[in-house]
């Protein structure tokens, strides 16, 4: 049997891989661009999600959007929330990573510990949390009662305070997320560069600022965009801490506001609208971050 | 009948186009896909292997999640499953919130349950929207005159039956009548806000205990207090063409009665579930809440022994505001309904079943799980000594008799409604399900906006949001 000829088994070979190719790429279609092309779409219409037919509205969603403060409320709760959680979090993750990176007893038992709040599911972890700070029950409100502490609150789950709570809240769950990705940086450092440093006449302080800080620069970069975008996009701490009402207006973040729309208002086409305009939001934000922070080669 | 009409997936599209809510080539475009997803359906079902006929499955999603009342539905299944060995029927228990969640999903896929219990208000709305049938049949068959007629009343639309209540409750004003003796108060000559309020002060013993507690934790248990206090001022939500109505002096005092009930609640009330009032109330921690029948397993669970009893946890009334003339109170009159968009067998299974469930055997049962707060719907059983012996309602009789009254007053009113005609408003279900009127008492109340303009931005956020959009289709 004669091989085929070069061209004719290139473009066997082109077609082969096209196939195996399409089932992957159909999946993605299906279940990636169709959804967002589909959301994109129903921005345009004013539908209710009991109908089902909408009528186009054009960009009417959009426009009725801006000219409403409960939704600019919701992007200033939202970027609250987001950065406030964020900035709390790298503080907090990388301060825990440089303790669990030195040597002491009880080390990995302790590097243990500290993912655990990452991996209690979300709901005990704000049960538990609303639970220690009711204001008739809660075990926190009456420590400081009993100490009397100026400047505390007595109830936190207020319009007030919720907010807060909520940057608390989450920092405690989601610390263990940058410390992991720290710590695995931190363990890769060679010595030799902290022994140079130090002969250099470097303290502890300096070593950090130009020796560990430039090395986990990178790592850095990625967690504080990763958990920029979560935070921005979370949705259940907000939602289970304040159920979008009574208090929980005062959290009433983009994702929760938007939730309201489409599930409780029956706004399919707002929903998605809102949705969509997060998607920008968060877009445009990633797009100039990585402009600002580009990534350096190590 | 057109062969079409008995399609509801059609039916609702061309109703949706004779509303001009869909364009013509929308309309068409759909019918085309229609026609395309019956042909690719009927050559899948074609593929089922001859004689796979399976039994004919009956879902129902109820709100009793309680674990007796949820043995008690299990054992009515099972009965009705051994009369009829071709049907399965299986019933699930959930919270409201998930019920909500779950509904919409299952109506945007297009698999609904063939029965749930729901909220007058989501009747008023699906049955405007095609999503439910009526129930005559049924209701017929358990004796349509055996029923309440204060429950009857939410029940009939343009002389059809649209559900059938499960149970019904009426909430209660509870108060500590060991605290109101102490504080030398009778709450029994109370009958306005202002006689309320001026005894507020005297119930009030922070932080041993608040004078009052309420549920302003969500959206659905603010709405409660809301259209009460506004119904029990003369008031109402929404006029007779359905418009929002939330700038009447109505609204606006019982809005500025509610913010001078604040210093009477605990600091956090805008956090406290409904479950979280009826632990601070039975546990000792406020002289009064809103309760319903069923808040007495609280008392059993959260009260001394000595203090377990209707003379302690008593019943008081409720009063009226400035421009009201009577009170009323809230009807959780919830009723099962039945979905058009399913299969016909098992529609018919559905009714089935709904006509063995209030059998009296059965739903005297279902009624005895939760014997203060399931009530019967049967006016013939509250002069019935079997039933009005039970223990429970033998001990709390006060509480029984308080709920009897408010149904027998006929000032009972299901969840944002205050007149007969609020039944028909549309969008109600859509005003329930967001959080405009809650946000609305809690920016008077916590954050010190003015009652008028607090009104006013909701009156205009319904009015944008909601019903103008509805009007447009």
């Amino acid at each position: 049997m004669p091989f085929p000829s070069g061209a004719r088994a290139t473009s066997r070979e082109a077609l082969t891989g096209i196939l195996l190719l399409l089932p992957a790429a159909s999946l993605a279609l299906a279940f990636t661009l169709f959804p967002v092309a589909y959301n994109l779409w129903t921005g345009f219409f004013e539908k209710h999600s009991l109908r089902q037919t909408g009528f186009w509205v054009g960009l009417g969603n959009y426009r009725s959007m801006l000219g409403d403060s409960h939704f600019w409320s919701a992007v200033g709760q939202g970027v609250t929330y987001a950065l406030g959680s964020t900035v709390l979090q790298i503080v907090t993750g990388v301060a825990a990573a440089l303790v669990l990176h030195a040597y002491f007893p009880g080390r990995n038992f302790l590097r243990g510990l500290a993912l655990f709040p990452y991996v209690i599911p979300t709901i005990i972890s704000v049960a538990v949390w609303r639970w220690m700070l009711n204001d008739i029950y809660g075990f926190v409100p009456y420590v400081i009662g009993a100490l009397g502490i100026p400047g505390l609150p007595t109830a936190w789950l207020t319009y007030d305070w919720i907010m807060l709570v909520l940057i608390l809240l989450s920092v405690w769950i989601f610390f263990p997320f940058v410390t992991v990705n720290v710590l695995a940086r931190l363990q890769t450092i060679p010595l030799d560069l902290y022994d140079a440093a130090y002969v250099d006449g470097a303290g502890r302080f300096r070593q950090f600022v130009h020796v560990t800080l430039p090395q986990i620069r990178n790592v850095l970069l990625i967690v504080i965009l990763l958990r920029g975008i979560f935070m921005f996009t979370k949705f259940d701490v907000p939602w289970l801490l304040g159920g979008g009402a009574g208090a929980g207006e005062g959290i009433r973040t983009l994702p929760v506001f938007t939730y309201q729309w489409a599930f409780s208002q029956y706004q399919a086409g707002m929903g998605a609208a809102l949705s969509n305009v997060m998607f920008a939001m968060l877009l445009a934000a990633v797009t100039i971050y990585l402009i600002v922070f580009p990534s350096e080669e190590t | 009948m057109e062969k079409w009409q008995r399609d509801p997936w059609l039916r609702q599209l061309v109703a949706e186009r004779r509303e001009q809510g869909v364009g013509r080539r929308e309309f068409l475009a759909r019918l085309g896909g229609a026609a395309a997803g019956v042909a690719g359906a009927s050559v899948v079902g074609r593929s089922k292997p001859a004689g796979a006929q399976t039994k004919v499955v009956v879902t129902t999603w109820d709100t009793e999640p309680n674990p007796k009342t949820r043995a008690v539905m299990k054992e009515i299944v099972a009965d009705f499953q051994k009369l009829h060995k071709d049907v399965e029927v299986r019933a699930e228990g959930m919270g409201w919130a998930d019920m909500d969640r779950k509904l919409l999903a299952g109506l945007a896929a297009k698999t609904p349950p063939t029965l749930s219990h729901s909220q007058q208000y989501v009747v008023t709305t699906f049955r405007s929207r095609g999503i439910i049938e009526p129930l005559d049949d049924v209701a017929q068959a358990i004796g349509k005159d055996r029923i309440l007629p204060s429950v009857r009343r939410w029940l009939e639309y343009d002389g059809k039956i649209w559900g059938l209540t499960h149970a019904w409750g009426a909430e209660m004003l509870g108060g500590r009548a060991d605290w109101a003796r102490e504080a030398g108060v009778n709450p029994m000559g109370w009958k306005t806000w202002d006689d309320w309020l001026r005894d507020m002060p005297k119930l009030n013993k922070p932080p041993g205990h608040f004078a009052f507690t309420l549920a302003g934790g969500h959206a659905f248990t603010l709405n409660e207090d809301v259209y009460m206090w506004v119904g029990s001022n003369g008031g109402r939500l929404f006029d007779d063409q359905g418009g929002p109505t939330l700038e009447t002096p109505q609204v606006i005092e019982m809005l500025e009665f509610w913010k001078k009930l604040k210093p009477y609640l605990p600091t956090a009330w805008t956090s406290h579930s409904f479950l979280e009032t009826l632990a601070i109330w039975t546990s000792g921690k406020a002289a009064q809440n809103l309760i319903w029948g069923r808040t007495a397993e609280y008392v059993d669970l959260h009260a001394p022994p000595d203090k377990r009893n209707p003379e302690v946890f008593a019943i008081w009334p409720k009063t009226i505001g400035p421009s009201g003339k009577a009170p009323i109170t809230q009807f959780d009159n919830e009723p099962w309904i039945a979905y058009a968009d399913v299969p016909k067998a098992e529609k018919a299974a559905g009714r089935e079943f709904l006509k063995f469930f209030y059998k009296k055997e059965n739903y005297r049962k279902y009624c005895d799980s939760v014997p203060l707060h399931l009530l019967s719907i049967f006016a013939e059983d509250f002069k019935d000594p079997s039933y009005l012996n039970h223990p429970d309602r033998v001990r709390w009789k006060p509480w029984l008799e308080a709920q009897q009254k408010w149904v027998e007053q006929g000032q009972t009113f299901p969840l944002l409604m205050t007149h007969a005609n609020d039944m028909n408003v549309k969008w109600i279900g859509d005003v329930g399900a967001s959080t405009i009127l809650a946000d609305m008492a809690v920016a008077v109340v916590e954050r010190g906006k003015s009652a008028k303009e607090a009104a006013k931005e909701a009156q205009t956020r319904i009015l944008r949001d909601i019903v103008d959009k509805a009007r447009r289709g």
